[in-house]
């Protein structure tokens, strides 16, 4: 045994201490100081800093932090500062804040010595988030006002069109000459019947001249008349199938010249949206002239929920074993004394406006319960809630939930600013519909942002009374749109405005809501209304002669071959029908005679 | 240099003439601390016993570098073991359980794979690490010293400010 190393040992520990009990709270008071210079890059001051070994607690006395800025005012100024840990949990390996409070803190305030440092500011980490946001703008819906200009000149619209009427009619054409064809080959066939009935009709001359007494002679004839009857039949029953053949293939051109019209209805649609007319109760006129702000406004939250929705849930016992991973995998056990690695109970800051500035009657105070590194170990969700005031400007209060005990969890932020006005909103400058800037006199914005694991709602309100445009300075307006926007925009007693930015996986969507939107929308309906309505008329006659044209044309052509054919069929069925008359009365002439001399003569199977 | 630095200490060790066992123990106990991930209660509480026992300090920093280096190959191997003893052996987990609810105990971070794997690893390890070590000192003495000591390398190390430097430390 060295026992000289023992007394060594000892002498360490005894004079750490030492170290730490005398000199702890200077030290720890350096060490801030430097840390939060090197972080800012201003001067800190710090008046005095108590540390308690046996209560864990740190006290921090009037901290000011220099502004890099403007180094004769502070960022921030606090009172007194308060940390409190709780000291079992230290033993088993965790840390627990019992509280952390922030009294008196003020911003902004004066400084009574230059807080200029010589060290380099620290490199920011932002540029990524903005980058990601201009590509998804990019996806947005704009409305391209400017381009429904010159769009109201129907002959240069035509000019350019091709009608879908045109290639159908020639279609019905192309099928009526081949129809015609047909015709034609019926027709011939018609005719070779008409010259089956004249040679009938010789034969009937015949049959009606010569020998009528002779029974003999009678039967024979009463034969041939039988067999000139069925072939009569036969042709009867051609010219009839002809007929409806035709007829048929009439209906069937009509029908496709009747369909014409709703080829011509398509092309006047067509028409309409190649002229880009505007249709104000279609118009998102909000969405065109805030939705890219907005969502430009909006990455911070999307930022918030990508990282919220990271932070999932750990298993408490046995969990699967992790890849291998330097520094190993850290089993955690359930037990009644398990505390999480980090937990912060409660934060509480509370802070007032500096007297003399703008913010004099300003207070605030925020409390932040439950910050913990394993949310499930600790079993509650963590809390937050800021309520600040001030006279004349207005009020803030917000509340929300970040619940990572479960893996179905529901979160919420909640915020309420009411009763402040705007005295000067600047708006960007690429926007040309936009004023320069606006006054809003009193507004009030509700805003509540809900998440789980798969989706979020952010949903804004906000309502604005007596807005003033300034359009200062923005070129002239190029089109009518852009003047009737400038024109709402330029003074306006109530603006209400909804947004809503609604994320399932990782799909986005966004709905955007006003009164501008009826306000616009009016203005322009009044305005380009008789215009449009003059376009409108003056195009559906142009289509609408088109097809009157075409389909007179169609059926004309179609109407000289159905005559035709059909004067055929008729004649030819009135010839066959006197012929049949004319069978059957000489039919009934020799079967009279044949019934005088019954008696006389019996020839079997020559029974009529 | 550090390799260097490890053969003139090994050398200088060997031909001290101090206690194998002494020699041995050091050495054993400087693998614990060095097969340990990081700086953990049971390394530091090694550490002091390096300190307090009458046993060769160098041997045991020895030792250290040695299985440090070695430990950072071994981590996946102690990350297998650790995670089978602290979750697969069903009799073992009211045991963890009980002292990841004592105090002190999970200072230890015994509920980490790697170090619970490197500190069953170290401990199985002590005793075959001495004996070993001490035979091979018992073997070096008794067979090369008085060869090495004849070598050209050897008066250059021995000449070497470093390691008269490192002649000069003294802990008892």
């Amino acid at each position: 045994m060295r026992w000289k190393a023992l007394y060594i040992l000892a002498g360490l520990v005894v004079l750490v201490w030492v170290v730490v009990t005398c000199f702890g709270g200077f030290i720890l008071k350096w060490s801030l100081e430097n840390a939060m210079e090197t972080v800012t890059g201003a001067q800190v001051d710090i008046s005095r800093v108590s540390l308690n070994l046996f209560q864990l607690s740190i006290s921090i006395g009037d901290l000011q932090i220099a502004n890099p800025n403007n180094t004769w005012r502070n960022i921030i100024q606090a009172k007194n500062i308060r940390f409190k840990m709780e000291p079992e949990p230290l033993l088993y390996g965790k840390t627990v804040i019992e509280e952390i409070a922030v009294e008196e803190l003020m911003i902004n305030t004066k400084r009574k010595t230059d807080g200029k440092l010589n060290r380099p500011l620290l490199p920011g980490p932002f540029g990524k988030a903005q980058a990601q946001l201009q590509k998804s703008i990019a996806a947005m819906p704009v409305l391209k006002v400017g381009d429904m200009s010159g769009q109201f000149d129907v002959d240069k619209l035509l000019q350019n069109y091709s009608f879908d009427l045109d290639l159908s009619a020639v279609d019905v054409e192309s099928r009526l000459k081949a129809l015609k064809t047909r015709w034609e080959a019926s027709g011939a066939e018609l005719d070779k019947l008409k010259e089956t009935l004249k040679a009938n009709e010789e034969k009937l001359k015949a049959l009606k001249s010569g020998d009528t007494k002779n029974p003999l002679v009678i039967m024979e004839k009463l034969e041939t008349i039988k067999s000139l009857s069925a072939l009569l039949k036969e042709m009867e029953q051609t010219v009839r199938s002809v007929g409806d053949g035709f007829r048929e293939d009439v209906e069937g051109v009509r029908s496709a010249i009747d369909t014409l019209k709703d080829v011509a209805e398509g092309d006047y649609q067509k028409i309409m949206k190649m002229a880009n007319v505007p249709n104000p109760t279609q118009m998102d006129i909000t969405e065109a002239l805030l939705g890219k702000e907005l969502l430009n406004q909006s990455v911070v939250i999307l930022n918030l929920v990508d990282e919220l929705q990271a932070m999932a849930p750990v298993k408490v016992v046995n969990p699967p074993k992790a890849k291998h991973v330097r520094g190993g995998q850290d089993i955690i056990f359930p037990g009644r004394k398990t505390y999480p690695r980090l937990l912060i109970k409660r934060i509480f800051v509370s802070g007032r406006g500096n007297e003399g500035t703008k913010l004099e009657g300003f207070a605030a105070r925020a409390t932040v319960e439950g910050i913990t590194s394993e949310p499930v170990i600790y079993g509650k969700p963590l809390f937050l809630a800021v309520n600040a005031a001030a006279e004349n400007i207005g009020r803030l209060d917000a509340d929300g939930r970040i619940d990572r005990t479960r893996p179905d969890y529901q979160d919420y932020f909640r915020a309420r600013l009411s009763g402040f006005s705007v005295p000067e909103l600047p708006l960007p400058k690429d926007n040309k519909y936009l004023p320069a800037a606006v006054r809003v006199q009193s507004a009030e914005v509700r805003a509540e942002l809900t998440l789980d694991p798969d989706s979020f709602l952010l949903d804004v309100t906000v309502d604005g009374r007596n807005l003033v445009g300034d359009y200062q300075g923005r070129p002239e307006p190029e089109d009518l749109i852009q003047e009737i926007v400038r024109e709402a925009l330029a003074e306006l007693d109530l603006i209400s405005l909804n947004y809503r930015l609604r994320g399932v996986g990782k799909e986005l969507s966004m709905e955007l809501h006003s009164n501008l939107d009826d306000v616009v929308r009016e203005r322009i309906k009044a305005v380009i209304g008789r215009k449009l309505e003059e376009f409108v008329t003056a195009l559906r006659a142009r289509v609408e002669a088109k097809l009157r044209a075409k389909q007179a044309e169609l059926n004309g052509k179609l109407n000289q071959n159905r005559r035709e054919m059909e004067a055929k069929l008729q004649g030819l069925q009135e010839k066959m029908k006197l012929q049949n008359q004319d069978f059957e009365a000489l039919k009934k002439k020799f079967e009279a005679e044949l019934g005088k001399d019954k008696g006389k003569l019996k020839l079997p199977g020559l029974d009529f | 240099m550090l390799f260097v630095n490890l053969v003139a200490k090994l050398v200088k060790i060997l031909h001290s003439g101090k206690e194998p066992r002494h020699i041995a123990a050091g050495f054993a106990l400087g693998a614990m601390i060095g097969l340990m991930p990081g700086m953990t209660i049971q390394s530091i509480v090694v550490f002091c016993l390096i300190l307090l026992l009458n046993v060769n300090i160098p041997a045991a920093f020895f030792g250290v570098a040695l299985f440090s280096a070695f430990a950072f190959f071994l981590d996946p191997l102690f990350h297998e073991l650790g995670y089978y003893l602290l979750t697969q052996i069903k009799g073992l987990i009211p045991l963890w359980t009980a002292l990841y609810n004592m105090p002190i105990a999970p200072l230890t971070r015994f509920n980490n794979t790697v170090v619970m794997g490197s500190l069953v690893t170290s401990l199985v390890m002590f005793l075959p690490i001495y004996f070993g070590f001490k035979r091979l000192v018992l073997y070096y003495r008794a067979h090369w010293a008085e060869k090495v000591e004849r070598w050209h390398v050897m008066k250059v190390i021995k000449g070497s400010t470093l390691i008269q430097n490192l002649s000069k430390l003294r802990f008892q």
